[in-house]
């Protein structure tokens, strides 16, 4: 029997055929309608997700390194199971060997450098990764002390990979309130809608083959370590002296001259502050924090003193590599252990890595 | 607010929700509190908001006084004191463009008068609204929130349609069900719009703009083909706008007017403006050409009244002489039609599309004249001055060669043949449902009942890719800055 709502409804309606009123459908019907619309909104959700994994950026620098591995690989180790964790940008990917490491001393680590890797997201990275494991140090490189944010895609390239947590909430926030220009919220979340023109530079490979997401993903083997087997050759290179007499460990740059940054050694507000806050977690959290500077091209006396009075006045141990005392423990020989002006190649990684498994090996002991 | 934003998506999620929630006979009061939310999020200063509402304040006030007033019918100074005051703001704003375009007033003091949003389509909703009453033909809204809903609906504030209260009036104002097709076309028409907007217009914006910026480095090539662009730019942005409307609008259960049918199959300037801009044509030869005296006075007098409706139609899009002259041609162009006999009558056409097939092969040329003429039209639209829409012609004229292969130039103006390739392909695409649509018949609809008709996955199949197509290749993000829609600033 039709009770009075639905006449009324029915009578309101009059115009509109019976059978097209939701309310008026018989349940069976209703559940249908709604089932396929249920299913058109995964569908389309899938379809978003599965053109994300093709066109958003992978970061791949070579056959071994990714920021796909570096950091869903991260996320897919066991809880608290690593001893050590290493920031940075590429000087840090390409210098810390966690397999070294462990070949050395049994401690577990990870890299969790990224190219262009500024302190901001070195923190929040951070931050992030001390909700899956409690390491005992973390050992930072020094070089992004005198940049900014680095280029857009070497943030997303961190970024993307970061799970929606609340961690990625305040990043995301702090970055959209620094550079409203550049970044906004949705494409940080959904970075589809910033890489969506990659549809004109997308190959075959980076779609289904060697270099698409499921394929980088399997590449965890190096735990974020980037090895290079380039040889930068014959290229000038002075370590720093005890008595400061060695002001630039090279002046191979662009015109010959050395950078404002080397002459000024000027760290960046925005990278003290960070710094201050990754010395802060890090006391916090029972961690012992090193800032360690790899041997590079473009280093400079002034450069390690803002580092060193900076570390200093967070009661962080600096450790420059690029002093001679340092250089000679390692044996590192520059022409033949730097890939380039800024990286290590896979010889300079094992000493690098070497000389630090001791001082880590202790300072966790 | 953008209509393509995501403020606004979630924006119409909300009232869409709210609407659901309500009893049936107050929902109209959450379209009212979407509309005022829309209003006071788009209105760009305090000035033009003491505007926008001041104006609908005042065209309540004077629709409750012309209803009052209608039976005396002593004079009709009551109907015309309510039109030029309802008439003021666009005026001013109309006044200060000329003034700037003739360099009689300087740019920055010709922004003085405040514009808010669509002060172009209300204000012509509104004087048609209370044209209307005057006349008998529709009563005086005397709910303030039903008339403010009529008023101000969000999804047609910016542009359009212009639609007449016996249109919309009722159909706003009583509380709709939800009906699963109703929602499902207005999803598939807004994704259309979305389609049009982003992968269509915003793409061709870029060459068109880069060509009219500068024409000198352009070969005569690649100006006739900016020419060309610009027309079907024009109409894939003012349609997806319209899409936009009708389909938000759709997903209540309320149908706004079309504003569209095919414009560029028509085969005659007559035909064209009877499938461009519909509500603004009707608009016009119901308050302009008919009060005039039409065509019912004799053939000078009919085309006096065309010039003089069509120079209204020029002022009314855009602030400098270059618009009144496109509204002249279109006037001379339909003016010339007649006196040859070209361009029949309405039922005559109406017999033509209704047969397709073969038919709409003999239509192609006269479909391309008609393309020509008004591509010819719309550079003067665009160009906005006389002489730099001369340059443009002459530039085509006399075969003149750019800067570099046609490859180099499609750099310099902001693209390349992948992107150029894309756009083809869209319109291809735009004119293939633009076919289908017009052998389906009567409005969109026809052919969204069709698609409905499809098995499930095919559907799906089309509507997801047409996402898809929408998300990858739309011309939108970080790496480009959204045009906004041309009419819109109208």
């Amino acid at each position: 029997m039709e009770n009075s709502e639905n006449s009324s409804i029915r009578k309101k309606h009059a115009g509109a055929p019976e059978d097209t009123l939701f309310l008026l459908l018989p349940a069976g019907k209703k559940t249908k309608l709604l089932l396929r619309d249920l299913v058109f909104v995964l569908l389309a959700a899938l379809l978003f997700a599965g053109l994300s994994l093709v066109l958003d950026l992978k970061g791949k620098e070579n056959e071994n390194y990714s920021a796909v591995a570096t950091y869903e690989g991260f996320y897919g180790e066991e809880k608290n199971s690593m001893d050590v964790l290493f920031l940075g940008s590429s000087n840090a990917y390409c210098a810390f060997s966690p397999a070294e490491l462990e070949k050395r001393t049994g401690l577990v680590s990870w890299n969790l450098a990224s190219s262009q890797q500024s302190l901001f997201t070195s923190y929040y990275w951070l931050r992030e990764a001390l909700w899956y494991q409690k390491p005992k140090a973390v050992v930072l490189d020094a070089y992004y002390l005198y940049f900014t944010l680095g280029n857009e895609g070497s943030v997303h390239k961190a970024f993307d990979f970061m799970r929606p947590s609340a961690v990625k909430r305040q990043a995301v926030s702090h970055l959209v309130r620094m550079k409203p220009d550049t970044y906004n919220k949705q494409d940080l979340y959904f970075p589809l809608l910033r890489y969506h023109e990659r549809w004109k530079e997308i190959t075959p490979a980076e779609a289904f083959g060697e270099d698409s997401f499921a394929s980088l993903l399997g590449k965890t083997e190096n735990r974020g370590y980037c090895p290079r087997d380039e040889v930068i050759g014959d290229s000038p290179y002075a370590p720093l002296e005890a008595d400061g007499s060695v002001r630039y460990t090279s002046l191979e740059t662009d015109d010959g001259k050395p950078y404002e940054m080397m002459q000024t050694g000027q760290i960046t507000a925005l990278s003290k502050y960070y710094f201050e806050k990754i010395a802060a977690l890090c006391e916090e959290n029972g961690i012992t924090l090193f800032l360690v500077k790899t041997p590079i091209s473009w280093w400079s006396e002034p450069m390690h003193d803002s580092a060193q009075n900076l570390a200093a006045a967070n009661n962080v141990p600096f450790l420059d590599l690029n002093e001679r005392s340092a250089i000679e423990a390692m044996d590192y020989v520059y022409q033949e252990d730097a890939a380039d002006h800024l990286h290590a190649n896979t010889e300079g990684a094992k000493k690098i890595t070497n000389y630090l498994a001791t001082i880590l090996k202790s300072a966790i002991e | 607010m953008d209509y393509v934003s995501f403020p606004y998506a979630a924006l119409v999620a909300a009232v869409f929700v709210l609407y659901c929630l309500f009893p049936l006979r107050s929902r109209y009061l959450v379209l009212t509190g979407g509309s005022l939310a829309f209003a006071l999020l788009s209105l760009s200063s305090v000035p033009a908001g003491i505007v926008f509402f001041g104006t609908l304040a005042l065209g309540y006030l004077f629709s409750r006084m012309l209803e009052a007033k209608r039976k005396e019918k002593k004079s009709s100074l009551p109907l015309a004191f309510s039109l030029v005051i309802i008439f003021l703001p666009l005026i001013a704003v109309k006044a200060e463009d000329y003034l700037a375009a003739l360099h009689i007033l300087s740019a920055d003091k010709a922004k003085l008068f405040p514009r808010p949003v669509g002060l172009s389509f209300y204000t012509l909703l509104l004087a048609a609204y209370l044209a209307d009453i005057w006349a008998g033909k529709c009563q005086a809204e005397k709910n303030p929130a039903k008339y403010l809903l009529f008023a101000s609906f969000f999804p047609q504030l910016v542009q359009g349609p212009i639609a007449r209260y016996k249109e919309t009036g009722d159909s706003l104002a009583t509380g709709r069900r939800f009906v699963d097709k109703n929602f499902v076309h207005g999803l598939r028409l807004i994704l259309w719009g979305l389609f049009l907007k982003l992968v269509l217009a915003n793409r061709a914006g870029i060459l068109v703009d880069a060509v009219f910026e500068d024409v000198s480095a352009f070969s005569c090539g690649m100006a006739a083909l900016s020419a060309v662009l610009y027309s079907i730019q024009l109409y894939a942005d003012f349609s997806s706008c319209v899409c936009l409307s009708l389909g938000t609008a759709g997903l209540f259960g309320i149908r706004l007017p079309e504003n569209f049918c095919h414009p560029y199959f028509a085969t005659s300037i007559r035909d064209f403006w009877r499938r461009w801009h519909i509500t603004l044509s009707s608009w016009l030869r119901d308050y302009v050409y008919i009060p005039l005296g039409g065509s019912r006075r004799g053939k000078a007098i009919k085309y006096r009244n065309l010039v003089l409706t069509f120079l209204v139609s020029g002022f009314w899009h855009g602030g400098s002489p270059a618009f009144l002259v496109w509204g002249l041609l279109h006037a001379i162009y339909q003016i010339a039609e007649d006196a040859l006999g070209i361009g029949r009558k309405k039922t005559e056409q109406e017999q033509e599309h209704a047969s397709f097939g073969i038919s709409f092969l003999r239509r192609i040329p006269r479909m391309l004249l008609t393309f020509l003429l008004v591509t010819i039209a719309w550079v003067i639209f665009r160009a906005q001055s006389l002489s730099a829409a001369a340059g443009l012609f002459q530039r085509i004229l006399t075969g003149a060669k750019g800067t570099g292969t046609f490859s180099e130039q499609l750099l310099a103006a902001g693209t390349d043949a992948k992107d150029m390739a894309v756009l083809a392909t869209a319109i291809a695409v735009l004119f293939l449902v633009s076919f289908l649509q017009e052998r389906a018949g009567n409005g969109k609809d026809a052919l969204s009942d069709r698609l409905d008709r499809l098995p499930l996955p095919v559907r799906f199949l089309l509507e997801l890719s047409l996402i898809a197509v929408v998300v990858v290749f739309g011309t939108y993000g970080a790496g480009y800055h959204a045009k906004d829609f041309i009419y819109g600033e109208f």
